[in-house]
């Protein structure tokens, strides 16, 4: 069931992932970007932890607005505003939902990959956490679209998101600090979509 | 009025560039905000509520913002204001850009004018 409990259990595992390879981000991060999108990920999942740990909130859509928030209040990097966009774009499709079903959730991830895309105006290729939350979303869709069960699929979901975070390595980067190295970002896994593959990795896995 | 904020992943750019720009226009409401905890980075929730607090004191808020995640912080607290449609990130070089705009805004030119001139100043040849 899709309640507030899901949603908290899904970003204590995210964050979780993201304590857990802090230095492996933060690594990829330094071949290509800044060298801070383990950091900034780290800082701004405990900050978010801490707040959805102390409170209690009237809806799902509250407490995903409360993640949002403490995302763009602490990450400082690229990421804060982008992964604040998806909770709030997923805050906002929750808005009335107290009981959403799975097509909800597809909807809502929808629209947080659509918000991002706005937002970072980034193409599928483009070396970025797009590469990873297009094919997903699109696959997510699909399924429901033959209503056939997210659950069952989930396992192959994740594989899904793990084989595009992969083919992220030979491209060229077009968006952000590793677009400045031109051909040297070739060979290097991008670092947003890492991040976004333990993102679908934490909220699939929960599915039940 | 018009009110001026900078954004930039560095607290020295951000506090430097008010401070160059108020030499040339003194009496303009500009602000701005960068780093994060003494790193580099930008707040994104503290740019929001200074755009808010200089949204209730000025007509419209012209945004000055650096590279990447700035950019990004510019457009999601656009959004997230009490008021995007008098919000305006100017597509322009943060020095050069936020100085032309700020000399612009103390002769009391109009939103356009002050875009304009901001934009023109990536023209501005060093050699």
């Amino acid at each position: 069931m899709l309640d507030q409990k899901f949603f908290i259990n899904f970003f204590k595992k995210f964050s979780e992932y993201i304590f857990d390879n802090k230095e492996y981000l933060t690594e990829l991060d330094s071949a290509i970007g800044d060298a801070d999108h383990g950091i900034n990920m780290s800082k701004g999942c405990k900050v978010a932890l801490e707040k959805i740990e102390g409170s209690t909130f009237n809806s799902i859509s509250d407490m995903l607005k409360a993640i949002s928030m403490a995302l763009m209040s602490s990450v400082g990097g690229a990421s804060g505003p982008l992964y604040s966009t998806i909770f709030m774009k997923m805050s906002i499709s929750f808005n009335n939902k107290d009981n959403p079903d799975f097509n909800d959730l597809v909807t809502a991830l929808t629209n947080a990959l659509n918000g991002i895309k706005a937002l970072g105006k980034a193409n599928l290729g483009d070396k970025t956490m797009i590469d990873v939350w297009e094919p997903v979303v699109k696959e997510l869709n699909s399924i429901v679209s033959k209503n056939e069960s997210i659950v069952n699929e989930k396992d192959r979901l994740i594989v899904i998101a793990k084989e595009s975070m992969n083919q992220t390595i030979p491209l060229l980067a077009k968006k952000g600090r590793a677009s400045y190295l031109g051909q040297r970002s070739i060979g290097h896994q991008d670092p947003g979509a890492t991040s976004s593959y333990l993102f679908f990795k934490a909220l699939l896995e929960n599915l039940e | 009025m018009i009110g001026m904020l900078i954004l930039s992943h560095s607290n020295l750019i951000a506090k430097g560039l008010v401070e160059t720009c108020k030499q040339m226009a003194p009496d303009i409401n500009i602000e701005g905000i960068g780093g994060i905890e003494k790193r580099l980075g930008i707040d994104a929730e503290l740019a929001l509520q200074k755009l808010n607090e200089m949204l209730e004191n000025n007509e419209k808020v012209v945004i000055y913002a650096d590279i990447g995640s700035t950019v990004l912080s510019a457009k999601t607290i656009k959004e997230l204001s009490s008021r995007p449609a008098d919000v305006h990130i100017v597509d322009a070089p943060l020095v050069e850009g936020s100085i032309a705009g700020s000399i612009e805004i103390s002769i009391g030119s109009d939103i356009d004018k002050i875009i304009e001139e901001s934009k023109k100043s990536c023209f501005i040849e060093k050699n």
